[in-house]
């Protein structure tokens, strides 16, 4: 089963990468055909920097959004309320330790994410424009 | 045809490459990140009369900590991987395209 599991993540990560190759393969020798014969690696670089702009330009809408989110949500938090009046008070402690880590590690997470995907995003559509 | 392999293949590795240093930086900052903010997922049976409570808490804390470690190095790996692997791939394109010109 495990072996199948393996083949099926392989498929799904390769099968993707396979139909980009041969789609811009389709795209160049029809190319090809019709007389410019160079055009090639443009198409290849288009495609490159066209999918990473994309992806960049997703990363830091989501990222940016998200640490808004995480700020709010740590600035404001929200208040618990405790039914159980014999609960464990280090364990409320604790748990409002963990709630209060995870969202400074979920904020500087998509900080970091879109301090490095916004150069990257400005970066790549520059390069897009600069090989027009 | 062999060129355009070439170019499909220097193209494909220095995107995977870049991904790899992307996603490796952003997992070495979370891991960074967990390991001076620990999250500690422990609630004890017995409460706080349990007889090693505080112990307990200690111990679990390093041992996240000491995961955050472990997730930063391998997430370090990655870049550092990563790293020599598009540089290397995307001065080829850059020499080729020089070339070309």
């Amino acid at each position: 089963m495990a072996i199948f599991s393996i083949l099926y993540i392989i498929l799904c990560l390769v099968s993707p990468i396979v139909l980009v190759i041969l789609i811009i393969l389709l795209v160049s020798r029809k190319h090809q055909n019709n007389g410019s014969k160079d055009n090639f690696e443009k198409i290849i670089r288009s495609v490159y920097t066209y999918t990473l702009v994309l992806i960049f330009l997703c990363a830091s809408i989501v990222s940016f959004i998200y640490s808004v989110n995480t700020t709010a949500e740590y600035l404001l938090p929200e208040e618990k309320i405790y039914y159980n009046e014999g609960s464990n008070k280090k364990d409320e402690e604790l748990e409002k330790k963990n709630n209060d880590n995870e969202m400074i590690v979920n904020m500087i997470t998509s900080m970091a994410t879109f301090v490095v995907s916004l150069p990257m995003f400005v970066y790549h559509i520059k390069l897009t424009k600069k090989d027009k | 045809m062999s060129k355009n392999i070439r170019i499909i293949y220097l193209y494909l590795v220095s995107f995977i490459a870049l991904g790899m240093i992307v996603i490796g930086f952003i997992t070495t900052v979370n891991s960074v990140s967990s390991y001076f903010f620990p999250i500690v997922n422990y609630y004890s049976y017995y409460g706080e009369d349990s007889y090693n409570y505080d112990e307990e808490i200690a111990i679990r804390t390093r041992n996240a900590k000491k995961e955050s470690i472990k997730n930063a190095i391998s997430s370090f790996t990655v870049i550092a991987i990563g790293t020599p692997l598009f540089i290397y791939h995307w001065k080829k394109i850059q020499i080729e395209r020089k070339e070309e010109v």
